[in-house]
């Protein structure tokens, strides 16, 4: 039970106001250095020496570069070099403290590890074991062969598409997305402006082909809870965990999100209850009141009974006024609703109660291998300590069927009316510092901007058209009236509301056309679209994509594929193919940088000014504190000069190679259209997605506002106002005045009861026959968009309901009959059986290392604490297999069956499960290691499962099937 | 006013950023480190303090299935009220300041480990190769200034709190009357580093000590003058050779550039 007796923290904050009074924040001291101790008998300690530089130097704020917590960094330089990186007393979140990773960010900044040159492949062999013969040269040559290899490979793409409209043949002008042999990857290190900077330039080029982490961290949350609530975001904030009466962590906050942590704890001062379920005993399990392993896999099995649980055991704790209210629980199909929902069999209450019959404690015990005994105790104290806060990350969100398991907790947070409260939330843990900004922006294979689509066929641009005509506001290229726009059903009027102010936005500040020429009869002439149509590659057919010969050039910018993504040997063959022109921009030499023709040396955020959003949406200003070192610049300027270069090249997009007048003109509005007022700044652009009209970026719509600071020059991102703007905003910690938080401001998603603006809404509900999209404040328990009538019973998108499904790799034959994978076999994947591999595999992160682990691995303080690679596996295993500690074992699976060489950590955090009967033994390992950095050692995802889930995308890389041999 | 850290081991979640940010400035090198061979200590590293590391974080597993339990604690000099090695020195190159910290001023230090030998919980390191002894200064160039210690800054959990050493006292002591366990109250006469955990210390690997300040053999007063008798012969000497020293590194940096 919780222990809030005798916290022993009090005057805390005083102590931090004095570090405060040092002077801080853009202060420009750099004064002489004042006499700091009186005699001088002795030579200054180190600490003194310190103080001293510390004391003169020019204080800069930041924002931290590793996870998505959004913790304050105050950097401070002297004569232009960064000698203290420490955390930000004024800031809300982290109050001046830090984790190891941020503890160590001095060290990145100053590393003479770093890249300081452009440099160029000699050896047109690529490889591991290949020595690429890096030659240094200028930028400018770099950027000239960098553009003369995109404008060569842009010109083999089809624009001319010929179509057939009745008996005559029209010719229409544009690019498919996906065909375009122009692909980039990344970046979530990447602020807002250079993300929102490189999707515009690869939308421009005709390329869909773009993706970034976030694809492989978080896709599946954004289809589960967009489809759930209307957005798909972590649903409260960092700050907010003070508010909760107790948590159920899915994830491992004090290691991957520390900051995380620090609220959890204050949290549990105030008597929550923390309950961890996880495959494995870690930091996070060492402080819960409640804790017990489950099976890798069975997350939706797991949250199937905690909602049977409620429904059948605890009804007691369901929160009917909000299902009634605010959820589509108390209608029919049809959009009915029904009075006597609660006993009705045709409301989506019943019908839901009814789809989780199967799923009694028992039976998740069979799945999941947790004691049905646990889950009721699990259930109870979640349950009865409300608000309760779901926090979940990479364990639920990698997994074949994780858009359904995600969707199984919002369900439940639904139920208990956890939704929409501070203290409550469903709150999706993202990992890297701007995932959440470079999500928004957009940097994914099938969207445009603003979580819109691109158009999805010729018929879309057509109709778009037709609406530009209806209005002549609508036309910014004053196109001639015509025949005017009627959707043909709800479901194109919905589509139509969300897409076709955004398009429009894009032809203004992009400087392209969509449309018909000349679009008087826009059904019978020919389309003319500079945006490309359709959808990408998902990140993993991308590489498949390479090796399939339909990638020229790949550019990938701070992402380290041959360490992140999964079945990693895969990516490695296709980055090593012959004619595919490979440019990484990286601040070290990474795995994936080894495969690279020209690498290009990237800044730290330490040296540059822009925004980045954090986990809780919480969009904040970090500034630059230094010139970067050598060579290096900065992102924004290389998007910035390399589209600047290709189109100098010649590089035409549709509407300039089409023969008729109406031309876009890509040149004026880059950057920025606002590039004429103050320059090719990170803050012009800024001002393109931020500003507060209806063609800009919905979600950071208002986030630029010139009457409301104009000494920030309107921009909201560089609010730095810890004080409370009101009782409640003092109350629940929203820190309003502090940096800007999407949707407009509003700090708690869906929270009716928070002070004004914000979007409050829920804003999903769609009903069965009509496909009608019903109108506002319905959160979705039951979800159309994820319902096709055409699946087979045991698949959840049948019922647009989550049902449990084995991953694609189970340990249990029996249960895979059962509950059949959704793994649609897209493409071909490697699985192995439980005969060949017997033992469930899982990944996991160290709170000392980073990702992929380019930003960690390179730094010895580090590398010191966490100084190797390692596989741990239970005692039990250990006697089984026959080794010790420190030994070494071979971990193999289906894609590498002569398996990586890893050391072993023998412990009894790791423990078998009980699962359908049998003992089934877990096997889990971090997943930071490659062959480049200052520690090198085994990637896990050279054996990991690469089959991805079916309505996201994103791989399962949190369970498959190993085999453990002594080597 | 003396101050004093209370280290609550209940709230620590093992992220070693006090172990970091102690790297960082005080301008810490590191120790070439493997995986952690020993199964109770799992995931320590680095394993012990050093002349490279003045603190970092012991992880302790106990119990086992489902009453395993994983402890982190963080271990560093506990600048003790009565310092037997300030006691001890044979001259004034340990110093208990005012404010708390136990200072050390290597000009002062003759190297002759007495410190390094006795202290009650192994914290002095001798730097070999400086022949000076490496600790936690407790930050207190820091502290003069009002700034907390770079540890307890950075520690995101409140683990570590700076406070008055009284009020320290106080609420260890409370923390006691509630059955919890405290270490540094009493241990060697009381330290200005107290712990609060709700298991025994023994556990922790934190040595048993008696509220008895360990003696220092009584030679301490004449020593000290004698000491700093071998110290101010030995100064000029010093001086000489780090003059020697200082136009060596002088000239090769210059022969560097």
């Amino acid at each position: 039970m919780p222990n809030n007796e005798g916290s022993l923290k009090t005057n805390r904050r005083d102590f931090l106001k004095l570090c405060a009074s040092v002077p801080i924040l853009l202060s420009l001291r750099d004064v002489a250095s004042e006499p700091l101790l009186g005699p001088k008998l002795f030579s200054a300690t180190i600490g003194e020496q310190k103080l001293r530089e510390y004391k003169r130097g020019r204080r800069v704020p930041s924002i931290c570069v590793y996870c998505a917590g959004g913790c304050g960094v105050v950097l401070t330089s002297v004569g232009g070099k960064i000698i203290e990186a420490e955390g930000d007393p004024l800031h809300p979140i982290n109050r001046g403290s830090t984790c190891s990773k941020l503890a160590a960010y001095l060290q990145l900044v100053n590393s003479d590890r770093r890249l300081t040159r452009p440099l160029k492949r000699t050896n047109p062999l690529k490889g591991v074991d290949q020595d690429p013969g890096w030659v240094p040269i200028t930028w400018e040559e770099a950027l000239e062969k960098i553009a003369e290899k995109i404008v060569e490979a842009a010109a083999t793409q089809k624009y001319v598409h010929e179509e057939a409209i009745g008996d005559k043949t029209v010719q229409n002008y544009y690019h498919v997305g996906k065909d375009s042999p122009i692909m980039w990857h990344g970046s979530s290190y990447w602020s807002n402006e250079e993300c929102y900077l490189a999707k515009k330039m690869m939308s421009i080029l005709g390329s869909l082909n773009v993706e970034h982490q976030a694809r492989k961290c978080h896709a599946s949350t954004v289809v589960a809870l967009a489809n759930t609530f209307g957005f798909g975001a972590m649903t409260n904030h960092i700050i907010d965990a003070k508010n909760s009466k107790s948590f159920l962590i899915m994830s491992n906050p004090a290691e991957s999100h520390t900051m995380e942590f620090k609220w959890v704890m204050e949290a549990k001062d105030n008597g929550a209850v923390i309950i961890n379920l996880d495959p494995r005993f870690n930091r996070t399990s060492s402080k819960a009141d409640i804790y017990a392993r489950y099976r890798s896999g069975a997350e939706a099995a797991l949250f199937m009974g905690l909602n049977y649980i409620l429904l059948y055991e605890m009804p007691q704790y369901i929160d009917t006024k909000f299902l009634e209210t605010r959820t589509n629980a108390p209608y029919d199909y049809d959009g009915n609703l029904l009075s006597d929902w609660m006993t009705n069999p045709n409301s989506i209450f019943n019908i839901f109660k009814n789809h989780v019959k199967k799923y009694t404690p028992e039976e998740v015990e069979r799945i999941a291998g947790i004691k049905a005994e646990k889950l009721r105790e699990v259930a109870k104290a979640f349950f009865s300590n409300k608000p309760g806060n779901i926090y979940y990350a990479m364990g639920s969100t990698q997994h074949t069927n994780a858009v359904q398991a995600i969707r199984a907790q919002a369900i439940l947070q639904l139920l208990l009316g956890n939704i929409g409260v501070p203290g409550g939330g469903i709150n999706a843990l993202r990992g890297i510092s701007n995932v959440q900004g470079s999500t928004d922006m957009n940097l994914l294979s099938h969207l445009i901007m603003g979580y819109r689509s691109p158009p999805r066929s010729l018929a879309d641009v057509r109709r778009y058209q037709k609406w530009k005509n209806s209005d002549p506001a609508n036309r910014p290229g004053g196109v001639a009236e015509g025949v005017k726009y009627q959707p043909a059903n709800k479901t194109e009027e919905r589509f139509d509301d969300r897409h076709f102010p955004t398009w429009k936005q894009l032809e203004y500040n992009w400087g392209i056309k969509i449309g018909t020429y000349p679009g008087i009869d826009p059904d019978n002439e020919p389309v003319i679209c500079d945006l490309p149509i359709g959808t990408g590659n998902p990140t993993q057919q991308l590489f498949r994509a390479i090796l399939d010969g339909k990638i020229k050039v790949a550019i990938i910018v701070g992402e380290n594929n041959a360490v992140s993504n999964p079945n990693a040997i895969l990516i490695k063959e296709a980055l090593s193919k012959p004619g595919v022109f490979v440019v990484v921009n990286e601040i070290f030499e990474t795995e994936t940088a080894h495969f690279a023709d020209i690498l290009l040396p990237g800044t730290t955020r330490a040296e540059r000014n822009g925004s980045v959003t954090n986990t809780g949406r919480w969009v904040q200003w970090h500034y630059k504190a230094a010139e970067p070192p050598g060579e290096c610049r900065d992102e924004l300027w290389f998007v910035t000069q390399l589209f600047k270069i290709i189109r100098a090249k010649g590089l035409k997009i549709p509407s300039e190679l089409s023969p008729y007048e109406v031309k876009g003109n890509p040149d004026l509005t880059w950057p920025t259209p606002y590039k004429g007022e103050i320059g090719e700044t990170p803050e012009a652009v800024y001002k393109e997605f931020g500003h507060p009209t209806l063609w800009s970026h919905a979600l950071y719509r208002s986030s630029w506002d010139g009457n409301l600071h104009p000494e920030l020059g309107g921009v909201l991102a560089k609010r730095r106002n810890p004080e409370p703007v009101s009782e409640q905003d003092k109350r629940y910690g929203y820190f309003k005045n502090w940096g800007w938080s999407w949707m407009l401001n509003q700090r708690v998603l869906y929270n009716v009861n928070e002070d004004p603006p914000g979007v409050k809404t829920f804003f999903v509900w769609w009903a069965h026959n009509e496909k009608i999209w019903l109108g506002l404040d319905r959160a979705a328990i039951w979800s159309l968009p994820l319902r096709d009538a055409s699946k087979p019973e045991w698949n959840p998108l049948r019922w647009g309901l989550p049902l449990h499904n084995e991953p694609l790799e189970s340990p249990d034959e029996e249960l895979a009959k059962e509950y059949p994978t959704m793994w649609d076999k897209r493409f071909e994947v490697n699985v192995g059986s439980p005969k060949d591999y017997p033992y469930v595999m899982t990944t996991f992160r160290l709170a000392e290392h980073m990702q992929a682990g380019a930003m960690t691995r390179n730094l010895p303080w580090l590398v010191e604490a966490q100084p190797e690679m390692f596989v741990e596996i239970s005692p039990k295993l250990a006697e089984e297999i026959g080794v010790k500690i420190g030994d070494y074992v071979k971990v193999k699976t289906a894609r590498n069956p002569e398996g990586i060489r890893i050391k072993v950590n023998i412990t009894e955090r790791i423990s078998p499960l009980r699962v359908n009967g049998r003992e089934i033994h877990v096997v889990g390992m971090p997943w930071h290691w490659g062959f480049k950095g200052l520690s090198t050692g085994p990637s896990a995802n050279d054996i990991t499962i690469d089959a991805v889930d079916v309505s996201a995308n994103i791989p399962e890389y949190k369970t498959c099937l190993c085999n453990v041999v002594k080597d | 006013m003396a101050k004093a850290v209370l280290v609550d081991l209940r709230r620590c979640i093992g992220c070693r950023s006090c172990q970091v940010a102690c790297k960082r400035w005080n301008e810490r090198k590191t120790t070439k480190t493997v995986l952690n061979p020993d199964p109770k200590l799992e995931w320590t590293n680095p394993p012990q303090l050093s002349p490279e590391t003045y603190t970092f974080v012991r992880f302790v597993k106990s119990g086992s299935g489902d009453s395993l339990k994983w402890h982190f604690a963080k271990i560093q000099c506990n600048h003790c009220i009565d310092p037997h090695c300030v006691n001890g020195c044979p001259t004034t190159a340990l110093e208990k300041t005012e404010e708390g910290p136990v200072i050390y001023r290597k000009e002062l230090c003759i190297g002759c480990k007495y410190c390094v030998n006795t202290c009650p919980f192994g914290v002095p390191q001798w730097d070999d190769k400086n022949k000076i002894i490496e600790k936690c200064t407790f930050c207190s160039e820091r502290l003069k200034e009002g700034i907390e210690p770079a540890c307890v800054q950075a520690c995101p959990t409140d683990t570590l709190v700076l406070m008055d050493l009284d009020e320290a006292k106080m609420k260890a002591s409370e923390a006691e009357s509630k059955g919890l366990y405290t270490y540094g109250l009493r241990e060697v006469g009381g330290t200005s580093w107290i712990y609060v955990s709700d298991v025994p210390f023994s556990e922790l690997g934190f040595p048993e000590h008696t509220s008895e300040p360990p003696k220092v053999q009584q030679f301490s007063l004449l020593t000290k003058f004698v000491g700093t008798g071998i110290l101010v012969s030995g100064a000029l000497l010093a001086a000489i050779k780090l003059y020697a020293q200082r136009r060596e590194a002088v000239a090769k940096a210059e022969e560097g550039e």
